[in-house]
């Protein structure tokens, strides 16, 4: 076996021992679990709302119904930690292609293992349990296919790409992110003239879009993917611009600015003396630089396609030699791929915490919200939670929100807890009878001031009641 | 070496320059750049508070100080008309030594220069208002060029930069950016020219003297740090640089264009690498911050964009237009001398159509009759200012310097204008009298719940009594 796939899976490894050690704490994977439950539970897709007050029945796509599904399989068969071994395995098994991609570049794994490590704590920002976990591990995979693809000019593995389009479609949203790389190798394949490749990326590409549209939104799947793409992460922080002075920022930036310098020193001969492919290398950094920093989300995507040209480039921009993979003995492989499963597996056993930790969300609420009827205003981040534990409230709103409470329910709930002009009107359109804010919110102050019940509070929550 | 033309670059300048001057004064932070600047014309510089009642007598920043006096002076001079002088100066001056630059790196070549240099102009035109600011801009391009000129082989150039960044560092806290430009120029070059270092290591060391011959004298540098290490995000300008905005986008654009002709250049380019990787993660830093690498970036853009674009070509299999620099003849200095007294009459034509009084309409400007004098006022953060211009007599609670009220103040402000849970204490333990707020904000919502007394009301401002 190759030295390089043996040191990808050590990363691997790390990776995923690391994503076990976290308990679940997603605000988004409540409503996940509910949204999975009721389509498992009723034998039929979630199409229309079924957990708000505000926008009950309205017909709304996640894009996300099987990997919702999943979970929640995932859920029954093992409960937490059931969760916390399918996270461990998507970003193992992405840290594995994304180690590989990077690894048939540079070889030495020395020089790899900084990008990779880079990535491997950048990918830590996404490693909440929701669906995006799928793109984590599908993203990879089709990089390091395409990329396979293209050194080796042996188009044959170009035939895994339509199925995998086929499940990441009804599984994450952010296929559109995989079918823009896919892109990217046929215009270069196209504009290089490799006549290995050329044609069989372009029918892979074109087959890869029409079985996308083989999932309950139909075509309209691709536009939504675009679509939340390019707005404006108002309220989702984490489609929000990335902080270069933050850690995944700073990691990210360096390898952006780790890529720029190297250009600068190489420049094209020096690139496709060591790297081949120069126009790959420009349609790759240019638009998931832009992608990494644009949404923070997809920074982890950025790391994964920029790993390689750092892990080859540094050592060229320094004039190291170029290394080869050396060759681990079948016997030896076989020990060390034993020994990864039982750290894993000692892992799980050990350490791998059993239950969700709930200290972000207001848990001490729920038995007064039980006994007490009313339609409820609550927190954005808490909406899922809510869903989930407190079913017999409908929420006013969840983190559906860029998909269902657009523009007008979280226009009213931005005016009522920020107390804006006309907070009354959405209390008495909405018929607020119950509050669970934090207690800063101006809302809960005014309440309080104005003689609402306190059913409860901590320094995190505190639950109103109007008298 | 040949001297460069500096005809166009004036010419254009003094295009852009007009340009710039046809937007009236209304700038949010002005108001108090300009009263700082009179106060210390007429009393010498203040090293305390001496507008606010809230940090009276506490010590305020005085890094700007020759910034506000120049804008003190235009003022004295020509009223408002002085200052969309000032301010078209300093927008003719950025231009031109950007593309004065530009052009440099690409003699004899103008619409190279100017295409270059157009991300800057464009990026720029967000700052083109009358702040201290703007001239930090024009001193970066000014550096540009002489770090650009001392790469290549000027020692007069590279002495010149230590008394740019000694006026620079009283001028606006941006210096900093100039000071670790000029160490990481230097540091380059003392690595690829062992004979170069004892002179790199003087200029490094009269880089940092200059920064001290201010009145902070050190304290110089926890304000440049403060700004490029912990941006105060709530401030519109300084938050994190959302690339999907329009300036964001311009910003990608130029950081795209110029990772691609690295990509696709010659390579070798470990001194453009110096200059243009700091640069580029200190303009990824906040948004005000965009402008600096789009400056830099031109002169690179001009000098090898073109050859990065036949490489492209070539590797298309194309034929790539062969376009060397026009190096023929020597630039008259006749031809500059008119180009500078046309782009001065261009300037004086521009400022001659300019709007004669500043535009205060997104002001309270109503509210001033009704203020009391002395202190008591909780005014919105970027009124201050303006309030400090025209109702001297009351002063405020908090404005656009921003750092003598970090702490205390600034989370009073916050907690009052917010309606936070300790909001009556403060107004009690500050004795706050009159609220002037915007009639949106929660303790204006709060004031009409409770009956305070209006004093004034408009669609944008509310001037409430407390009771």
């Amino acid at each position: 076996m190759k030295g390089s796939t043996i040191a990808a899976v050590l990363f691997a490894v790390i990776a995923a021992g690391f994503a076990l050690l976290a308990p679940v704490s997603d605000p988004d994977i409540f409503w996940h679990l509910a949204s999975g439950d009721w389509m498992l539970d009723h034998a039929q897709l979630l199409d229309r709302d079924v957990f708000s007050f505000t926008r009950t029945g309205v017909a709304y796509h996640t894009g996300e119904w099987l990997g919702e599904i999943f979970l929640a399989l995932t859920f029954r068969a093992g409960d937490w930690l059931a969760l916390e071994l399918l996270r461990a395995a998507c970003v193992g098994i992405g840290t594995f292609f994304a180690a590989r991609a990077t690894l048939r570049i540079q070889p030495h794994v020395g020089w790899a293992a900084l990008p990779i490590l880079g990535s491997i704590l950048v990918a830590r920002t996404v490693w909440g349990d929701r669906p995006q976990l799928f793109t984590v591990a599908l993203f990879p995979i089709v990089f390091d296919l395409l990329l396979g693809a293209r050194i080796s000019q042996s188009p044959r593995r170009l035939a895994l790409l339509p199925p995998i389009f086929l499940l990441w479609a009804n599984l994450h949203a952010a296929f559109a992110a995989g079918l823009v790389l896919v892109a990217i190798f046929v215009i270069e394949s196209g504009l290089s003239r490799v006549r290995a490749t050329r044609i069989p990326l372009l029918v892979a590409l074109v087959v890869s879009v029409l079985v996308t549209f083989a999932n309950p939104a139909g075509a309209g799947a691709i536009a939504a993917g675009f679509g939340y793409a390019s707005s404006s992460g108002a309220y989702v922080v984490e489609e929000g611009p990335l902080d270069v002075l933050s850690g995944a920022g700073i990691v990210l930036a360096a390898i952006l600015l780790g890529s720029f310098t190297i250009a600068l020193v190489l420049g094209l001969e020096g690139i496709t003396t060591r790297l081949g492919a120069p126009l790959l290398w420009v349609g790759l950094i240019v638009p998931f630089g832009f992608l990494g920093f644009a949404i923070q989300r997809h920074a982890i995507l950025a790391c994964v396609v920029l790993a390689p040209f750092v892990a080859a480039g540094l050592p060229a921009a320094i004039g190291r030699p170029v290394r080869t993979a050396p060759l681990v003995p079948r016997s030896a492989s076989a020990v060390i791929l034993a020994c990864c499963v039982l750290v894993l597996g000692i892992a799980a056993v050990t350490v791998a915490p059993r239950s969700p930790n709930l200290a972000a969300y207001p848990e001490g609420a729920l038995a007064a919200l039980a006994a007490r009827p009313g339609h409820l205003l609550n927190e954005y981040d808490w909406g899922g939670f809510l869903v989930r534990n407190a079913p017999e409230h409908p929420v006013f709103v969840d983190g559906r929100g860029a998909t269902l409470f657009l523009p007008d329910v979280l226009a009213d709930f931005d005016k009522a807890v920020g107390l804006g002009p006309g907070y009354r009107g959405v209390l008495d359109r909405w018929h607020i009878d119950l509050v669970l804010l934090r207690p800063g919110r101006p809302l809960a102050v005014a309440l309080r001031e104005d003689g609402w019940a306190v059913l409860g509070e901590t320094a995190r929550w505190v639950l109103l009641a109007r008298r | 070496m040949r001297r460069p033309s500096l005809a166009i670059p004036l010419l254009v300048g003094g295009f852009f320059g007009a340009l710039a001057a046809q937007t009236a004064v209304k700038d949010t932070d002005f108001f108090w750049h300009l009263a700082t600047g009179q106060q210390t014309l007429a009393h010498g510089l203040a090293r305390t508070d001496v507008f606010s009642w809230t940090v009276s007598g506490e010590r305020v920043l005085t890094d700007q100080w020759l910034g506000d006096v120049l804008i003190a002076l235009a003022y004295t001079v020509g009223s408002w008309s002085g200052v969309i002088a000032i301010r078209a100066l300093a927008v003719a001056g950025l231009v031109a030594l950007t593309l004065g630059a530009a052009l440099h790196a690409r003699p004899g070549r103008p619409l190279i220069a100017l295409l270059a240099s157009l991300p800057a102009i464009a990026l720029s035109h967000y700052a083109w208002t009358d702040r201290p600011e703007l001239f930090g801009y024009a001193m970066f391009a000014a550096l540009v060029w002489l770090v650009r000129l001392g790469q290549r082989g000027s020692s007069l150039a590279f002495a010149a930069t230590i008394p740019l960044l000694a006026i620079w560092c009283n001028l606006h806290g941006s210096s900093a950016l100039g000071v670790g430009v000029v160490t990481a120029v230097c540091l380059e070059r003392a690595i690829s020219v062992p004979s170069f270092r004892l002179r790199a290591a003087l200029l490094i060391v009269g880089a940092l003297a200059a920064t001290l011959l201010t009145p902070s004298g050190l304290g110089i540098w926890s304000s440049s740090s403060g700004h490029f290490l912990a941006p105060p995000r709530f401030i519109q300008e300084e938050g994190v640089p959302d690339l999907r905005s329009e300036p964001g986008l311009l910003f990608s654009l130029t950081l795209g264009l110029v990772l691609a002709t690295a990509l696709l250049g010659r390579g070798g380019g470990l001194s453009d690498a110096a200059i243009l990787v700091p640069v580029a993660f200190v303009s990824l830093t906040a948004t005000r911050h965009l402008p600096f690498f789009a400056i830099a970036a031109a002169p690179f853009l001009a000098a090898n964009s073109v050859d990065a674009l036949g490489s492209a070509l070539r590797l298309f299999g194309l034929r790539a237009p062969v376009l060397a620099s026009n190096l023929s003849g020597s630039a008259p200095r006749a031809a500059d001398l008119g180009a500078l007294i046309a782009s001065g009459l261009i300037l004086a034509a521009g400022v001659a159509v300019a709007p004669r009084a500043p535009d205060v309409s997104s002001f309270p400007n109503a509210a001033l009759a009704a203020l009391s004098p002395g202190p008591g006022l909780l005014n919105r953060y970027e009124w201050g200012g303006f309030l400090i211009w025209y109702a001297p007599a009351t002063p405020v609670f908090v404005d656009g310097r921003l750092f003598p009220y970090v702490g205390d103040t600034l989370d009073e402000y916050r907690s009052v204008i917010g309606l936070h849970a300790d909001w009556r204490e403060v107004l009690a333990r500050r004795g706050i009298r009159t609220v002037l707020v915007a009639p949106s904000d929660a303790i204006a919502v709060r004031a009409a719940d409770l009956g305070w007394q209006v004093l004034i009301r408009t669609e944008k401002y509310v001037l409430l009594r407390v009771p």
